[in-house]
């Protein structure tokens, strides 16, 4: 199975064109920053067929309707966020009308940006003739009334819960937003920061609907400006969204999207199989043959995602970067990702996914060696191998298949004389186990993640972010030359110097090997033949704007 | 009669304290806590802390405990953590849910059981016999879930008879009929072990019927088989057969949380298999003061009818 399913540009009107790309790119550098209206622009001239309508069925890979309150939809992941995102849009989001790349954050209810007081200081000019569903109209005074909501403790629309779900997505403060006119407003932070890039999952709501129906009952009727609207709740089973006739961008195409929450992914593929469902995502690697043989669309994509063990690098023998190192050259990926996974996943060859930004060319991947590995273990004075402990997850978000793949790898350390013994807990449990951080006695804890902003690479691998402050690194993992890197590229504002520091601090990590760096897991979705225009994006969402069904 | 059922009453109320205190002790030894669920592993420990709070579970067990006890006293449940919806309203939601998947199946497991014990009972030892009894031992043995996922894999999925899940049609769905066409079959993999064990009762019950005397007295009267069958034999077994009923429909209640699971049916097994996954305390409490509140009940009930068609019970507990 290759990983990348070639898209049939016949069957897809919404596939952009190299040129198209360039056109939309030259009109971009014109103004502050990349709007998504410019691509829209390009994508709608690129686009062929007039097709249009139908009801589309998507079902959510969580079980139950939460609140549908964009800005508590974080506490899923992206998975709530991905269902709603036809009713939301933030000042900036994820151009996910790209296929070619790992999707840029452009501008969306801000039409540019200026950076002023050395890149402290943000100034987004909004776009105009916007209006949520209910008219409220979208200005300086809705946008900053909704960072209130997050982020001001003395605002009467301030919302713990909705700050305490989203501030592990936007990391420190906003000290203070003021409105220039009535379309323009200046977000200040303590330091420096890419808002374009960290806002970009921040959306909008009316604050006429929020403050009408409190904050739970939004959460049952929401009100954002995308293009299509809230329409119906049937409690626990479906929710429902028409088109917003009065959307300031190009007009969604179908009819109707109804959204079913189906947790179980087996349940997912049966739905999908028996012609319940039209759009499922997240779909297991057992569940391709079905759906392919049932004449199913399965497509993959990479999207920011990484599976992989952390060190205890706090204690012998993983304190020795040689064991890591020779470790990491003793599994056997290709089999991982092909076998084990069924080609849902890809080798990991570096932290950065392919078609990144960050992703580097020039990074030699740790290959499967294990007569090396066995070498290195000897040098390192561990010619008769050790016994260690690993924990595991049994299942959870972006877990793929935790307990086989920790099997597998357990397997093939054994051939170099390294024994695990493999300890596994439900997702729940291991969430509490990990935050902990790797307890005395624990060699590795298994992990995923899905990375999109500059700020994970601290999170992950600066000093400051040591557990217990922060809950990714649970290996203890530093090296001091990562910190002035990281804090140079948390404030560089040009995305390309940026992704040249984030690259830096990334060939220390893979030469430091703090992981074993196992596969990143794919986009797997499984799409009913009769939808039409369907964007295969390399991003955890799609979009639903230019998506029929014939 | 009226101070049997006000006894049995007052006995409901240590009854459901037990039950919820040994729940929530039980809820709070499971390793990991509400907010690492909702936060994730991307959550700091600052932002996991304020977050239990802001939730009031930072304070000590017991005062977790009163507090619960206090709103239930007032008639509410309190607050989901993972919907924001009043725990009440949910519950009974997905409970009315349950109520038609498990009455669905009751009727399934009665009707089936019924039959076949009466089969059996009547050509006792003939193949009939054997037959109904195989099936009602296969259907007893069978885990529902086992049941409820070679019904989907077969009749949903190779013959796409009936959809694999949900209790409604995504499109138009939700009429009466819609409604019934999801419900067949996770109501066969429920009605499967009541089915077989009114079945096995049934055949017990109506053979110990059958060997007393006044059957043979009916007999030499000239009753018809039929006659003597439904109008004698039946209402002398029928006590037991009730009791066993009942106790299925209990179980049915709590019994359909596998199947709802495997069917998506928005039920209350689903809500509390759910809510267990996301450490929502307050709404694992609510089901299981619900479901044992129910539990109880369905228990009196049958106590009480039991007694009504029995004197000899009456007299027992009374006197």
């Amino acid at each position: 199975m290759t990983t990348e399913q070639p898209e049939d540009s016949a069957k897809k009107p919404f596939n952009m064109q190299r040129r198209d790309f360039l056109k939309a790119s030259m009109a971009m550098a014109l103004v502050g920053g990349p709007t998504l209206s410019t691509f829209l622009a390009a994508c709608a001239s690129s686009s062929s067929s007039g097709g249009r309508g139908g009801t589309l069925v998507y079902a959510m890979e969580i079980s139950d309707l939460p609140s549908l309150d964009a800005q508590t939809s974080l506490s899923q992941g992206s998975t709530l966020a991905q269902a709603i995102q036809p009713m939301f849009e933030g000042l900036t989001m994820y151009d996910r009308h790209r296929s070619d790349v790992v999707p840029p954050a452009v501008g969306v209810l801000a039409e540019s940006w200026n950076l002023l007081d050395g890149g402290k200081t943000w100034e987004w000019k909004l776009r105009k003739g916007v209006t949520f569903h209910d008219g409220t109209p979208w200005n300086a005074d809705a946008a900053i009334w909704n960072f209130q909501r997050l982020y001001d403790p003395k605002s009467p629309q301030y919302f713990l819960l909705a700050y305490q779900l989203m501030s592990i997505y936007m990391p420190g403060p906003i000290t203070s937003m003021t409105k220039v006119d009535d379309l323009t407003f200046r977000m200040t932070t303590n330091i420096p920061r890419p808002l374009n890039e960290e806002l970009e999952a921040l959306w909008m709501v009316s604050p006429t609907a929020v403050q009408k129906l409190g904050n739970d009952g939004f959460g049952l009727a929401p009100v954002g400006t995308g293009g299509m609207k809230f329409s119906k709740l049937v409690a626990g089973q479906q929710f429902e969204m028409v088109p917003y006739d009065k959307y300031w961008g190009p007009a969604y195409k179908l009819d109707k999207v109804i959204v079913r929450p189906i947790g179980d992914a087996t349940a997912r593929v049966n739905a999908l199989v028996s012609g319940e469902i039209d759009i499922a995502v997240e779909l297991p690697a057992d569940g391709l043959a079905p759906l392919k043989s049932a004449g199913k669309t399965v497509l993959t994509s990479v999207r920011p995602h990484t599976w992989e063990f952390i060190f205890n690098t706090k204690e012998a023998p993983f304190n020795d970067k040689r064991v890591r190192q020779a470790l990491n050259y003793a599994i056997d990926r290709d089999s991982l990702a092909n076998n084990i996974l069924k080609g849902t996943a890809i080798p990991m060859t570096q932290l950065a996914i392919p078609n990144s930004d960050w992703f580097d060319d020039g990074l030699a991947p740790y290959t499967y060696d294990p007569a090396k590995a066995k070498q290195m273990l000897a040098d390192a004075g561990y010619a008769n191998g050790f016994n260690t402990e690993w924990w595991t997850a049994t299942n959870g978000s972006g877990e793929l298949q935790p307990v086989p793949m920790a099997e597998f790898i357990q397997s093939n350390l054994k051939a170099v004389g390294v024994n695990v013994k493999l300890k596994t807990f439900e997702w729940t449990a291991y969430l509490g186990e990990f935050f902990k951080a790797a307890q005395p006695g624990i060699g590795a804890m298994q992990i995923s993640y899905g990375w999109s902003w500059t700020y994970w690479w601290g999170l992950l691998f600066s000093t400051e972010y040591l557990p217990p402050k922060g809950p990714l690194n649970a290996g203890y993992y530093t090296n001091p030359a990562i910190d002035p890197l990281y804090d140079q590229a948390l404030g560089e504002s040009d995305t390309a110097k940026r992704s040249a520091l984030v690259k830096q601090i990334q060939r220390i990590v893979w030469d430091d090997a703090p992981y074993l760096f196992c596969v990143h897991g794919l986009n797997v979705r499984g799409l009913n033949p009769k939808v039409q225009g369907f964007i295969n994006s390399k991003e955890w969402q799609f979009q639903f704007q230019t998506i029929y069904k014939t | 009669m009226l101070s049997y059922a006000a006894r049995r009453v007052v006995l409901l109320v240590p009854v459901l304290l037990g039950a919820t205190v040994v729940v929530f002790v039980l809820i709070h030894l499971i390793p990991g806590d509400p907010a690492g669920a909702l936060l994730g592993p991307t959550s700091s420990d600052a932002a996991r802390a304020a977050l239990r709070a802001n939730l009031g579970l930072d304070q000590p067990l017991p005062v977790q405990y009163g507090k619960w006890l206090w709103q239930v006293v007032h008639l509410d449940l309190g607050t989901s953590i993972a919907r924001r919806q009043p725990v009440a309203s949910i519950v009974w939601e997905a409970f009315q849910h349950t109520l038609v998947l498990a009455a669905m199946a009751a009727v399934l497991a009665n009707v089936v059981g019924l039959f076949l014990g009466i089969i059996a009972a009547t050509r006792q030892f003939g193949i009939a016999d054997r037959s109904a009894m195989g099936v009602a031992a296969l259907g007893t043995a069978v885990p529902s879930y086992w049941l409820g996922l070679i019904l989907v894999v077969l009749l949903a999925l190779k013959v796409q008879l009936f959809p694999t899940g949900g209790m409604t049609s995504a499109i138009d769905g939700g009429s009466p009929g819609d409604i019934l066409w999801h419900l067949v079959l996770p109501a066969v993999a429920a009605g499967a072990a009541p089915a077989g064990i009114v079945a096995r009762t049934v055949r017990a019950s109506v053979l110990e019927v059958l060997r007393l005397d006044f059957v043979q007295a009916l007999r030499a009267r000239g009753l018809s088989e039929s006659t003597i069958l439904f109008h004698h034999i039946l209402p002398n077994a029928l006590p037991a057969i009730l009791t066993v009923m009942g106790l299925q429909a209990g179980y049915l209640l709590g019994g359909v949380a596998f199947v709802e699971v495997v069917f998506s049916w928005p039920g209350i097994g689903n809500l509390l298999f759910l809510s267990i996954g996301q450490r929502d305390y307050p709404v694992i409490l609510g089901v299981m003061l619900f479901v044992s509140f129910v539990f109880v009940l369905l228990n009196l009930a049958v106590d009480l009818m039991h007694a009504a068609l029995d004197p000899r019970v009456r007299t027992s507990v009374t006197g």
